[in-house]
């Protein structure tokens, strides 16, 4: 029970007074952030990034994590009430959460959403805690050539699962591994793509690509859709407390929520998106009052919110254990730990457990601080949802141009900040999604490091990949990623086509 | 307000709401498909210039003689070859929507039986106007943040943000980014210990 021992001395961290306060503000900027239309948990932790920097990283973690939860809970406020997800893990509490808001009971909507984002996030937390150090034992035996097995699988669970299009994801992600590549080759100290300014040795920082991308392109698109005029706010009526009957219907709804949730967040299976889905679904079929879906179903509340905010905590398992990144806001984690000249995988649990375990202590912290941040005070949050738009936005890019400007006092910066956001604004409008543009501006680096480091151990010899079984095994999962959507849509097809001919 | 409204998410193309505040409403649903086609194509033909870019970039890459494994150009044609993939598929899916025949493109997703793409739907038209006055005023931040100093330039950008998002109430928006811009500054430079330009703030503030 060596795990419990670390746990036990996470939790004399995270209840220290000073990281207490920490994780309270985390948890709080998180819920706030998150219930502002428009931007999430990946642009606060990039907009924090350069403030924290220089300061103490146990301290400057709890509050990231509390950020990154935060603005899970927060999320559902603004999915529920104004319909309008801002992050794709919430457009199924949006469904019928905002139903159920106008039916008058937007009370227990939000009580079951943070009720049940408490239950499946405490749960998930519990299988980070149990999960996390076994794949430790299993990652320190893997050498280069796992890695980039693994991060080519990370690649292509990013870009095949999330959006729409997989050729749109991919673009995305070459498009950040085309921006990573910017710099100094640590290898051979080579300049790259620095386009002869001096500035550009050091690569673009993920600082500048996240908030160009999550903040001002998304200002430039907000900009662009004005005609729309700004949501409409359900106001809460009603009790905020659910019924009996409400929780009787709620709580099987969290536990299958989080049971999905938190394994397919935690295999690199592309985020929260997914078991949210698959969750809603599985309530659909589930449900005695099947009827009442579509018209705002408590369950149809309860079983996403719980699935996504237990993905969430899955996640954190391949970040911490192996230093790979599923999510934006995962990348941007990761690139904090970078500037704190930290690397998560498995050493970092060996090197530095006061900061893994005071942080995985403080998540159960948070998921208590947030409960109470989001039942009996929600009544404060709903008004930021009332921030006129000029307003909000004015105030996003003030932030967004300080933290860019605060990272080196670089005037290039700002300018790239402002290229990079005419380039969101023109993904946004194409529907690209900009996530794996982040991820691969993060991982690409690495999964280059990696790859050279597998070669010039094989002596440039390419089939170690297919001839190591773990590694072998990753690639033929990253193949079965890449194809199996395409080939089952086939599969579908032909199935479909058959039939109209057997009639 | 009683009565339940009907649902407004995502209806892209459809009626806009009544403008709010003194916003303008400029003609939403005016797209069409040949509009979404020149989108597509300048999306294919901007990955494939990148493509080319970073090709042409890493033949420049310098690569020592003594180096004997793969170097510091492998990566990156490996990542312009990607892209250059990507950008050839992008092509032919602008291709296949092309606006050239008979016009009976708005039947074929139906006809076809295919699922329907994401992005396939025709989007709501842009307003240029507030996306060139947000891109300038970010410009000025530029611009500005070493000359005018933080506070000067933020209330600038946060006023010119506001005006471009519609509001038309000058004299709030600018005291409200002055007051914001002030308290920023005050809590970055004295608790936080960042250093931002402080412009004519720098004496006054001594």
């Amino acid at each position: 029970m060596d795990t419990l021992k670390l746990l036990w001395d996470g939790f004399a961290v995270a209840f220290s007074l000073k990281n207490m306060l920490w994780a309270l503000a985390g948890v709080t900027l998180g819920t706030m952030v998150g219930i502002l239309p428009g931007i999430g948990p990946a642009l606060t932790v990039a907009l924090l990034l350069p403030v924290t920097f220089g300061r103490d990283p146990v301290g400057s973690f709890i509050m990231f994590a509390g950020i990154y939860y935060g603005g899970m809970y927060g999320g559902s406020t603004t999915a529920i009430l104004l319909n309008t997800p801002g992050e794709s893990a919430s457009i199924i509490t949006a469904l019928e959460g905002n139903l159920m808001a106008r039916r008058g009971r937007g009370g227990a909507a939000l009580a079951t959403a943070a009720i049940g984002s408490f239950v499946a996030g405490t749960l998930a937390t519990a299988g980070l805690t149990f999960l996390a150090p076994a794949l430790v034992r299993v990652a320190l035996r893997f050498g280069p050539a796992e890695y980039f097995a693994l991060m080519v699988l990370a690649f292509t669970t990013v870009t095949s699962l999330l959006g729409g299009s997989l050729v749109k994801g991919l673009t995305s992600l070459l498009f950040g591994m085309a921006l990573g590549l910017v710099g100094i080759d640590l290898q051979t100290g080579q300049a790259r793509y620095t386009l002869g300014m001096l500035e550009m040795l050091d690569g673009i920082d993920v600082v500048i690509v996240a908030v160009g991308l999550f903040a001002v392109g998304e200002a430039l698109y907000a900009a662009s859709q004005l005609a729309r005029g700004a949501p409409e706010v359900v106001a809460v009526r009603g009790s905020i407390w659910m019924n009996r009957e409400e929780w009787r219907r709620s709580w099987p709804a969290w536990i299958r929520g989080g049971l999905l949730g938190f394994p397919l967040g935690a295999l690199p299976a592309g985020g929260a998106e997914i078991p949210t889905f698959l969750s809603y679904s599985l309530e659909r079929r589930l449900s005695r009052h099947r009827d009442e879906f579509g018209r705002g179903a408590i369950e149809g509340v309860a079983g996403p919110e719980a699935a996504n905010n237990a993905a969430a905590a899955g996640v954190l398992v391949p970040l911490l254990t192996l230093g790979i990144p599923t999510s934006a806001t995962a990348a941007i984690m990761l690139a904090a730990f970078q500037q704190f000249g930290l690397q998560p995988g498995p050493l970092l649990f060996q090197n530095n457990p006061e900061l893994v375990w005071g942080m995985i202590a403080s998540l159960y912290l948070g998921n208590a601080m947030l409960l109470v941040l989001n039942l009996p005070l929600v009544g404060l949050w709903v008004r930021l949802l009332t921030v006129p738009q000029p307003l909000l936005y004015g105030g996003i890019l003030v932030f967004a141009t300080l933290g860019v400007y605060s990272l080196s006092n670089s005037l290039v910066d700002l300018m790239t900040l402002l290229v990079i956001g005419l380039v969101g604004f023109a993904m946004r409008r194409m529907d690209v999604p900009v996530a794996p543009a982040v991820i691969g501006l993060i991982l690409g680096p690495l999964a280059e490091q990696q790859l050279r480091r597998a070669l010039a151990i094989s002596q440039g010899d390419f089939t170690v990949f297919f001839t190591r079984p773990i590694s072998a095994t990753l690639l033929a999962l990253a193949l079965i990623a890449l194809a199996g959507p395409a080939l089952a849509r086939i599969v579908a097809a032909r199935r479909r086509k058959s039939r109209v001919a057997a009639m | 307000m009683e009565t339940p409204l009907p649902e407004q998410r995502s209806n892209p193309g459809g009626p806009s709401l009544p403008p709010q505040e003194g916003r303008r409403a400029p003609d939403a649903g005016r797209d069409s498909r040949g509009v979404l086609f020149t989108g597509d194509l300048l999306l294919a033909l901007g990955v494939l210039g990148l493509a080319a870019f970073l090709f042409a970039g890493a033949l420049n890459i310098r690569v020592s003689p003594s180096y004997a494994h793969i170097g510091p150009r492998f990566f990156p044609f490996l990542v312009s070859g990607g892209l250059g993939a990507c950008g050839l598929a992008l092509l032919a899916q602008a291709a296949r929507r092309a606006p050239a025949k008979s016009g009976s493109l708005e039947e074929r997703p139906a006809a076809s039986g295919k699922p329907p793409v994401v992005g396939d739907a025709p989007k709501p038209a842009v307003y240029w106007p507030s996306v060139a006055i947000v891109a300038a005023a970010l410009a000025g931040q530029f611009l500005l943040m070493e000359r005018a100093g933080f506070v000067v330039a933020s209330a600038l950008l946060f006023w010119a943000v506001a005006f471009a998002f519609g509001s038309r109430r000058y004299g709030r928006d600018i005291l409200v980014g002055i007051g914001l811009a002030f308290v920023v500054y005050v809590v970055f430079t004295r608790l936080l210990g960042l250093h931002l330009p402080g412009g004519m703030l720098t004496t006054m503030l001594r």
